[in-house]
């Protein structure tokens, strides 16, 4: 089932060119999604567009069966698709953890025993349970990132998206919020859309969307978008390490297979070392 | 640091002072304002000391994070002593001194003057008690629950409530920005401390611009961020944390009044009787 | 000019019950001509280091020399003259000046009304003398340097344009005073791959061409391995060890315990070394895949 349909999306911004000129794009339920783009390519404007936060100009967005440009189906969208926004510091409303979690849930009216029950699975789902009564300020990036995502497991969505919640975080407090985020995927199986630039995210991906000049160009596995080198390029986009070294050995002749992550890369190395 | 400045902050440990709830400490701490004024003299004084004491161990704040609370008024708690101690008049004082700067200064006027300090004194210990053993949020909480009658009247206490708490949440966050914008603007040789108080104003330009930008950017984050998770001003909110007057706070309560009464004690029989 | 600290200690909250360190026994020397990497996780310190180095914290104990510029503790005297106070105070300008500090976000401290005008905000304090013309001609070529075009950008604001540009704008604004030594805290936080490589090829650009030093702190430690000639690793305060990228990431072991993952090619060659095969690499890409690839068919 689609669960995400965007059809001919265009989006401009008060006194500017356009963002995005007739995207489209589909998610499916259960899918782990990647979309990548430079920076300024509009990734932002298509998570805020696709719960009711920006008005699109033209074009049709449909999420769980939705029209998300009606202002009467924003709330049950909302409801739906969680987002987890860029600063950790500007998404938290309250000094501590867990009045921070039970915000959305409040919002959304639900019974005092509901909000318990879905607070402890919250923390304990993004492993923040040990510091639900600590101050907010006193975590970590990560744990800030992860307190956030706990924040909307609590409001039930089918959806998560992740508007770049990596790129102010350590190498430590991505791999934090990547994890918990994989997880919910995989055990929850709850639909993951995560905006990124980082390639190193996207390698586990079911699939990656290129965002460049307005329109998604391409959706397809992570290894495939990987080999496409002039695409990358175009989008401003690069290879992940791995397959940097990876291409370079074979420009210089060696005969190894492509491979998806550094392990297997290892893998495919030793095992050219002993055919030998 | 900088934010470690703010006056009173929230001290997080669990103590049954922590745990009751924040409406009942706001009204005690109403009713230990009450008693601080009421009280006459100094045995009036002992009984609140004696009251405050106990509360600071059962909280387990140390003395110092209280005794840090005076900081920032301790001149005006030094300048309330000096005009008492200089212009305080009474029938039948004692002068003490008179000489060249110390003039006037009689013992009713000394003892009026720790007196008047000590009271100022005994405030600022008992309110930062309270901001110290409740979080900014269980405050809000408390005054939402002191203003609820004011719903009557159409004002929307509980977005009130909303606004002070982030309003708290974000001081940290952006003291420490300040401290960030005021080093990096040192750092391109930026003087803060030079020149007449118009260059001065001028010399903070480069700072408060940055802040001032930076806290719109985060004021519109933050707002996508409450909408996203389905805030609206017109539907029904739950309240998930609901305050609950439990037998903590019924001992508080009852410590408070039997203090009280000690004060009253002091003020009317204890002096004649001594 | 070399930076050589000795022995700096640092506390936060010195004096009270939550008095932490930040720095313990850090003694470092960084040599002219270096492009040096400074690593460590969140909290590790580093930052608190940097910013020693152009005295925005001061000492609490040790000392640093950079080139005629002594730092050590220096107890707040009560009576200081005028005069020495003053003296004080050019010192800690010229200081300032020679050792220029980017840190991470720089764009979100740009405040005037034109790029041009935020620019020369360093040329201005630290050089209150120059000329108008003298400003206008240091301006310009820090906004070039920056590989900004001065006539197209010098009379926007410095809101308009874009992030990119924005934080090239930054590193003007202190590349303008023409400092010797430059301290970049994470320059490449947030910026995609394109504007990543850009700024790295900005950074080897002016270390070739007009800053001697260049130190940044960073937590990509592939980035490290294939830009920097030396780094330090620090952890909980404590400077680790200091060395060539080769050096310091084929100790695999003290990156992972100081919660740092090394780059991609030092995990490849110890992983191999356990396999039998053994390279002799620096870890930059270019070098360990050559030597992999020699190492394949030598076998032959």
């Amino acid at each position: 089932m689609n669960v995400i349909e965007i059809k001919d999306l265009h989006f401009s911004y008060k006194d500017s060119g356009p963002v995005l000129s007739g995207l489209n794009l589909t998610v499916k339920e259960g899918e782990f999604l990647a979309v990548i783009g430079k920076n300024a390519s509009g990734k932002s404007t298509l998570a805020r567009l696709i719960n009711g936060l920006l008005e699109p100009t033209q074009g049709e967005i449909t999420v769980l069966g939705l029209d998300a440009k009606k202002q009467e189906n924003f709330y049950e969208i909302r409801k739906n698709v969680g987002i987890v926004f860029q600063n950790p510091d500007n998404q938290m409303v309250a000094s501590i953890v867990e009045d921070d979690v039970v915000f959305g849930p409040e919002n959304i009216g639900i019974s005092r025993e509901e909000i318990k029950s879905r607070l402890d699975f919250a923390l304990k789902e993004t492993g923040t349970y040990e510091f639900k009564d600590s101050m907010a300020s006193r975590l970590s990036g990560g744990q800030k990132q992860r307190v956030a995502i706990a924040g909307i497991l609590a409001i039930k969505p089918k959806i998560l998206i992740l508007d770049e919640s990596t790129s102010m975080l350590d190498p430590r407090g991505r791999a934090e919020v990547i994890d918990v985020v994989k997880k919910l995927n995989r055990e929850e199986k709850m639909t993951v859309i995560t905006i990124t630039h980082y390639m190193d995210e996207v390698t586990e991906c079911d699939k990656v969307a290129v965002l460049n000049n307005g329109v998604i160009e391409r959706v397809a596995p992570p290894m495939e978008i990987f080999r496409d080198k002039d695409l990358l390029s175009r989008a401003g986009m690069e290879q992940p390490v791995f397959m940097k070294i990876c291409d370079k050995l074979q420009s210089l002749g060696v005969d190894i297979p492509d491979s998806a992550t550094k392990e297997q890369l290892l893998q495919n190395i030793i095992e050219l070392k002993n055919k030998q | 640091m900088l934010k470690d400045a703010v006056f009173g902050q929230y001290y997080p440990v669990k103590s049954p002072v922590h745990r009751m709830d924040s409406f009942t400490k706001i009204v005690l701490l109403i009713i230990y304002i009450v008693m601080v004024f009421v009280a006459k003299n100094f045995w009036g004084f002992l009984a609140v000391g004696v009251f405050l004491l106990v509360t600071i161990l059962a909280s387990k704040v140390p003395f110092k994070s209280v005794a840090r609370s005076i900081k920032a008024v301790y001149f005006i708690i030094a300048f309330t002593f000096i005009i008492n101690i200089f212009f305080h008049k009474e029938e039948g004082a004692k002068v003490l001194w008179d000489v060249w700067l110390l003039r006037n200064i009689t013992d009713k006027s000394l003892i009026y003057a720790v007196f008047m300090a000590l009271r100022f004194t005994l405030l600022m210990f008992g309110s930062s008690l309270l901001t110290l053993t409740s979080s900014p949020v269980e405050l809000t909480n408390g005054i939402e629950v002191l203003l609820k009658p004011l719903t009557i009247f159409k004002i929307p206490v509980h977005i009130l409530a909303l606004m002070m708490s982030i309003a708290l949440r974000f001081i940290p966050t952006l003291m420490e920005e300040t401290e960030r914008i005021i080093n990096a603007q040192k750092a391109r040789g930026a003087d803060f401390e030079s020149g007449n108080i118009f260059k001065r104003a001028k010399a903070l330009l480069p700072v408060l611009i940055p802040l001032l930008t930076s806290a719109l950017r985060r004021a519109e984050e933050l707002g996508d961020a409450m909408d996203a998770r389905c805030f609206s001003s017109t539907t029904k909110r739950t309240k998930f944390k609901k305050l609950t007057f439990s037998w903590r706070d019924l001992i508080g309560l009852l410590f408070t009044l039997a203090t009280l009464s000690a004060v009253i004690l002091c003020n009317n029989f204890l002096v004649a009787i001594i | 000019m070399d930076i050589i600290c000795n022995n700096i200690d640092y506390q936060y909250n010195k004096g009270t019950k939550f008095a932490t360190y930040a720095l313990k026994k850090v003694s470092l020397t960084i040599k002219e001509g270096e492009f040096f990497g400074i690593i460590g996780h969140t909290g590790s310190g580093k930052s608190t280091f940097i910013q020693h180095l152009n005295a925005l914290i001061p000492i609490q104990s040790g000392q640093i020399t950079i080139g005629d510029y002594n730092l050590f503790f220096e107890p707040t005297k009560k009576r200081e003259s005028k005069k020495q106070k003053k003296r004080m105070k050019s010192k800690l300008k010229d200081l300032r000046r020679t050792v220029g500090m980017v840190f991470q976000y720089p764009e979100y401290q740009l405040f005037a009304d034109t790029v041009k005008e935020d620019v020369s905000f360093a040329i201005k304090n630290f050089m209150p003398e120059t000329s108008e013309a003298e400003v206008e001609i240091l301006t310009k070529n820090a906004i070039e340097m920056v590989g900004l075009n001065y006539f197209e950008i010098k009379d926007k604001s410095p809101f308009e344009i874009s992030g990119g540009q924005k934080r090239r704008v930054a590193i003007a604004g202190v590349l303008a005073a023409r400092p010797q030594i430059l301290v970049l805290d994470e320059p490449c936080a947030g910026l995609d791959p394109k504007g990543k490589n850009e700024l790295w090829q900005l950074l080897h650009r002016l270390h070739r061409d007009v800053i001697k030093t260049i130190i940044i702190v960073s937590h990509d430690m592939n980035d490290v391995a294939n830009h920097c000639t030396s780094s330090a690793i620090f952890d909980h305060g404590v400077l680790k060890k200091v060395g060539t990228p080769k050096q310091l990431f084929s100790d695999q072991a003290l990156i992972t315990e100081c919660g740092l993952e090394v780059p991609v090619t030092a995990y490849l060659t110890n992983e191999l070394s356990k396999n039998g095969i053994v390279l002799d690499t620096d870890f930059t890409t270019d070098d360990f895949c050559v030597k992999l690839a020699n190492a394949i068919k030598n076998q032959k």
